[in-house]
């Protein structure tokens, strides 16, 4: 783990962290928060979107031939 | 100019030449991310070009540093854990639906899985048409993707050419010839 730096305004207040994206990604996968949930909204609308249906005929599919 | 940095992504559906695009990359003369896990079989007689990590990439991406420069395989459905950390090149490939669903069908008798049959995979096709149409606009909206479309069938008719298209967008670092000569259309079995 990096050591993160801190943003501080002119009055010396703390008002932000920087991380690396290494770090940022695995925080990211330790939150368990999904990408597409952290990501912006106009970015999620434009993501491929299934029904449950057709997201498990895919997975099972795509897991049948060694995929996932 | 091509950033080092970039990583190469080798996408499509499963069965939809992947592992050729692969076998010509790496002909030309780029490194390829592969961990051999996954060995040739009837399926694929050159290789499958797999890199066993790529799987996880929902819950894991701490691999993709090692990408950098190199080209890896990473089918379709998966591309959407692609963090825009990173830039791309993305060279999709295309081929006709049947021609894949057929391909997948060989390939889970040979895993011995019963395959669906005609209602299944017509349910199948329709899920896939939808996918790759969804996530063509995807990757077109995303800022540091750059994508290349590459169609199976015209590979095989003229590989010279279609190593020509995939080394321009590769920024002509590839040795085109050894692209071209990689392909072996001998190999092409579920021709309409």
């Amino acid at each position: 783990m990096t050591e993160p730096r801190f943003v501080v305004d002119q009055a010396g207040n703390c008002v932000g962290v920087l991380l690396d994206v290494d770090e940022y990604n695995r925080l990211l996968d330790a939150s368990g928060i999904p990408e597409s949930l952290s990501a912006p909204e106009d970015e999620k609308a434009s993501r491929p979107a299934y029904t449950p249906e057709e997201k498990k005929l895919m997975e099972d599919r795509l897991e049948s031939l060694g995929y996932l | 100019m091509i950033d080092p940095d970039t990583i190469v992504v080798v996408s499509g559906l499963p069965r939809s030449g992947t592992s050729m695009m692969m076998q010509m990359i790496e002909a030309g003369g780029m490194d390829v991310l592969t961990d051999g896990l996954r060995t040739a079989d009837e399926d694929n007689l050159k290789g499958y070009f797999e890199y066993e990590n790529v799987k996880a990439l929902k819950s894991d991406r701490n691999w993709l540093p090692e990408a950098r420069g190199k080209a890896v395989k990473i089918i379709s459905e998966l591309l959407k854990y692609l963090p825009e950390t990173h830039t791309y090149r993305i060279i999709f490939m295309r081929r006709d639906l049947e021609e894949v669903l057929a391909s997948q069908d060989r390939m889970l008798v040979r895993r011995g899985v019963q395959p669906g049959g005609q209602a299944e995979n017509a349910e199948i096709a329709r899920v896939f048409r939808r996918h790759l149409q969804q996530t063509e606009a995807w990757l077109s909206g995303r800022p540091g993707f750059r994508t290349l479309y590459a169609e199976h069938r015209q590979i095989l008719a003229d590989p010279a050419r279609e190593a020509a298209r995939v080394n321009a967008f590769l920024d002509h670092r590839l040795d085109e010839a050894a692209m071209a000569a990689s392909v072996d259309g001998s190999l092409y079995r579920q021709r309409r």
